[in-house]
């Protein structure tokens, strides 16, 4: 449950025609999308189930050397996710684009963003995310200790919220650090959106300087693999806007020019300007 | 704000005059051993909500033990809660706590067990209230 806001509705995802800005700490850069619509509304729960863990799975574990899960669809005691899981498609499902990972889809899927915001019972479940998957994420002190589920921080327990950008896998990684083999259950809030990127570089600025009302989801993204950065080029023809201080606004909004310039023209939502021939555009004469 | 709230259930198995509940909840697989013990994590807490202990063949004491290091080759666990099923009053049991017993993961060694000690060695079941949170 969430509470309501100018852009998220109860469910925490982002309403029809309200903004979503994605910021990647590690390159520094902001997409702010309009989301033009939810293509699930009326059906945003996925209760998953049990994570996709097969009985004698190796597993790493917190007491030194590796475990194994004692039965299908248990988390071994001690233990956490040696390689990190992706989400194969419910049985009903499984005619999804890739076979191996429901949240996947490729860059011509590009109007097209996935929320996710997933929570794992029981809630003492470390839950950590790896982008692309393979990638550890969480960091201390620039790059000298690599954290995550494995070690004494660099998790969330529980639930996670994730945007899916198209082309760019997500590893998700889970931990166990009591000593119970525990039956688990995933549920999926998702927002399958149809979205757009604002080509109007004033309306960008105003965005990410949060003068406009928009959710922003910070992915731990603390290393720029070349995967994310090659994903991000394919799918919307650029890697983001750089955020700038109200001072700069003059050369922002002309370095956004630019930018909007290389965006995917099948993704970019463009001005629209008025015309007098324009019903509805009345034009008053000043006496 | 994470919270874990669930039930465990627990039977002496009529043979000892005391030792540990083993512990079975909908969470807890089972596959290769009932665990005999709830280790809290790092950061976290357990709270022990109510007790409940039910048996008409004879007196039961369920005592809430508590250790700073279940790693050590002996762990030392120190009671800190005793509830007496007394079948002279009633073959039922139940102590439901307004505020619960909380005990804490300071290192992530930390685990709590419940045990039970019988004049007579005999059958009781335990049913405890227990919630992981943070």
């Amino acid at each position: 449950m969430s509470y309501p806001s100018k852009t998220t509705d109860a469910f925490g995802l982002v309403e029809d025609n309200a903004y979503l800005t994605v910021f990647i700490p590690a390159s520094q850069l902001a997409i702010p999308f309009r989301v033009l619509a939810r293509h699930n509304r009326g059906g945003e729960i996925l209760n998953y189930g049990p994570l996709p863990i097969t009985a004698a799975e190796t597993w790493g574990s917190y007491d030194g050397g590796t475990t194994t899960a004692p039965a299908d669809d248990v988390i071994p005691s001690r233990g956490f996710t040696n390689t990190a899981k992706s989400f194969t498609p419910p049985a009903d499902m499984s005619t999804v684009y890739d076979s191996s990972d429901m949240w996947y889809i490729p860059y011509d899927f590009r109007e097209r963003l996935f929320h996710v915001k997933m929570e794992v019972t029981p809630s003492l479940t470390r839950c950590g995310v790896q982008i692309p998957k393979g990638q550890n994420q969480q960091r201390f002190q620039r790059d000298r200790a690599v954290l995550g589920v494995d070690k004494i921080s660099g998790f969330s327990r529980g639930s996670l919220e994730m945007i899916h950008f198209p082309e760019i896998r997500v590893g998700y990684t889970f931990g166990n650090d009591t000593n119970l083999d525990l039956f688990n259950t995933v549920k999926f809030t998702y927002g399958e959106y149809m979205i757009g990127i604002p080509g109007d570089a004033e309306l960008i600025y105003n965005i990410l300087d949060k003068r406009i009302p928009s959710h922003w989801v910070t992915l731990p993204i603390a290393t720029y693999d070349s995967a994310v950065k090659v994903g991000l080029q394919k799918d919307y023809g650029i890697e983001g806007f750089n955020m700038y201080s109200p001072e700069e606004r003059r050369y922002a909004i002309e370095e956004y020019q630019g930018i909007i310039e290389k965006v995917n023209k099948d993704i970019l939502i463009v001005k629209k300007v008025p015309t007098d021939s324009t019903p509805g555009n009345v034009i008053r004469r000043v006496r | 704000m994470v919270s874990e709230l669930f039930t465990v259930y627990g039977e002496s198995d009529g043979v000892a005059v005391t030792d540990d509940f083993p512990l079975y909840a909908d969470l807890i697989d089972y596959t290769i051993a009932a665990p005999e013990y709830l280790r809290i994590p790092q950061g976290m807490k357990v709270k022990i909500w109510a007790i409940r202990v039910n048996g008409n063949l004879g007196d039961t004491a369920v005592t809430v033990n508590y250790t700073h290091d279940v790693t050590a080759g002996i762990p030392v666990y120190v009671a800190i809660n005793t509830d007496i099923l007394d079948n002279a009053v009633d073959s039922r049991f139940s102590d439901d706590y307004r505020k619960p017993i909380i005990l804490r993961g300071f290192a992530g060694t930390e685990a709590v067990k419940f045990t039970w000690t019988q004049p007579a060695a005999v059958v009781a079941n335990v049913e405890i209230d227990v919630e992981y949170c943070d």
